[in-house]
């Protein structure tokens, strides 16, 4: 049986009406973490360019093994939107800072809106210890640095690191790797293999 | 679990994570390509970087809060003919006489000729998506962002037409491509650059790509700016637009190296094909 084709494979290949569906499906959860973390419109609709940009360009690189195209298309989208915010704090040396948001629980209408993998990963992360979820969700959600996740935590900044560090490569590995354990680095992947 | 590391490797794993969640100083990216170039596990990166995503679309971010807004959409439906453009003239290769016949036809048939083109453009756009064409639901006919593609060579010839002032125009001079030639034109003021390629080894994308360097004069020259990746299907002239990935202050080199699909972070700098350097 014939496997239909990834969307953003489609993209990739230059095919004018996948490039149309993928602005389609994609537009609001871009604009959605765009809005998060830009300081005004016009900031917002430069990054939203950009990234859709970014999206067309590396979409050949969707692995749907890996992550469904949801989580690749947010992937691009938070890249984009750190350097972004990077750029912007070298600039004013401001602290990075997304706009903050509630991460109450969610309602059951918004939990069934959820892909596969994100819900996977709400359970996952809710079985984490609580340490380890908390500065996962002031990392991700407020982009907050070490040092900012241990003053408003009051966590030392080795503490901070450690439990961030524990609870992606637990996360990560339930969630993405391959493999049983992600505790060391893999050395499958060799120099200069081609994606 | 074991989460035993190497005291290297440990520290490469801190840097993803930083990458992934809240991001890197200069200082750190620094460190970051030069223990990933050491150990090549972008893929490794990029994992932590999906994960980051799988968890903010668990919690942060809710689709359904708000619509972009429909301005918005028109800049996306144009952005989007651009690429496509840009993206057949790469992929395709077409040389330089017959670069811009693929959209110039719906120009035509539709009588748009006589108005200015990206006026045009800019209507068309507005005007399919008020009219709720944004989704293209009959795959027979063309779509929106076919129909409004501005080609490369038309983008060219308007970037040339009216030059800034600090346009850059050198020749490139062969290194590892003794038949290449061709010049590239930039603006800092703009950020805006093409290549013009001619006689460029024709790659293949499955094994490895052209990428584009720009050497800034603010810059470390260990670290040139990502000019973008880029493919030569056929042999003959090719233009192809820059794609500079950060702003770039001074441009003062220009350099094509081969490199695995996708392009690096960090080039070997083991083939450049070509180089071009301003007086």
């Amino acid at each position: 049986m014939l496997s239909e084709i990834p969307l953003l494979h489609r993209v990739a290949k230059g095919e004018p009406h996948a490039v149309a569906e993928c602005l389609d499906r994609y537009k609001n959860l871009v604009w959605a973490l765009a809005r998060r973390s830009c300081p005004d419109s016009q900031a917002m609709e430069d990054a939203v360019q950009e990234i859709f940009l970014k999206l067309w360009t590396v979409a050949y690189r969707f692995d749907a093994s890996l992550a469904s195209e949801t989580t690749f298309v947010a992937m691009i989208a938070r890249r984009s939107l750190i350097d972004l915010s990077r750029k912007k704090s070298s600039v004013t040396a401001s602290p990075i800072e997304f706009d903050s948001f509630s991460t109450a629980e969610m309602g059951a209408a918004e939990r069934a809106e959820l892909n596969d993998e994100a819900a996977k990963a709400a359970v996952l992360l809710e079985q984490l210890p609580a340490d380890q979820q908390s500065v996962i969700r002031l990392s991700v959600f407020k982009g907050l640095s070490h040092a900012g996740i241990a003053k408003q935590t009051g966590l030392s900044l080795g503490t901070v690191k450690s439990n961030l560090r524990r609870g992606m490569l637990r996360l990560r590995s339930a969630l993405v790797g391959n493999e049983s354990d992600s505790g060391s680095m893999p050395t499958s992947v060799a120099q200069g293999e081609p994606r | 679990m074991n989460h035993e590391l190497p005291a290297s490797d440990e520290r490469l794993v801190d840097l993803m994570i930083q990458r992934a969640t809240f991001g890197l100083s200069e200082s750190e990216q620094l460190e970051f390509d030069r223990l990933n170039s050491a150990s090549d596990n972008l893929d490794e990166a990029e994992l932590f970087e999906l994960t980051a995503s799988a968890i903010d679309l668990a919690y942060g971010t809710s689709q359904a809060q708000e619509e972009m807004p429909r301005q918005m959409q028109d800049k996306l439906l144009i952005s989007a003919g651009q690429f496509l453009a840009n993206q057949r003239s790469l992929v395709a290769g077409a040389p330089s006489e017959s670069r811009s016949s693929v959209n110039q036809s719906n120009v035509r048939n539709s009588n748009w000729g006589r108005l200015n083109v990206a006026a045009a453009l800019v209507t068309a756009a507005s005007l399919l998506v008020a009219a709720g064409w944004w989704f293209v639901s009959d795959r027979n006919n063309n779509s929106p962002v076919e129909a409004i593609a501005l080609t490369t060579q038309q983008k060219f010839d308007e970037f040339m037409s009216a030059p800034p002032v600090d346009l850059v125009e050198v020749e490139w001079q062969p290194v590892h491509a003794p038949k290449a030639a061709g010049k590239v034109v930039w603006s800092d003021s703009r950020q805006q650059g093409y290549m013009v390629l001619k006689d460029l080894d024709v790659n293949d994308p499955l094994n490895e790509q052209y990428q584009l360097w720009i050497f800034d004069t603010a810059k470390d020259q260990a670290h040139p700016v990502d000019g973008g990746v880029f493919n030569i299907a056929t042999t003959g002239e090719v233009l192809v637009p820059i794609m500079a990935h950060i702003p770039v202050n001074r441009a003062v080199q220009f350099a094509i190296t081969v490199e695995r699909p996708g392009g690096v972070t960090v080039s070997s700098r083991e083939k450049i094909p070509l180089l071009a350097s301003v007086n």
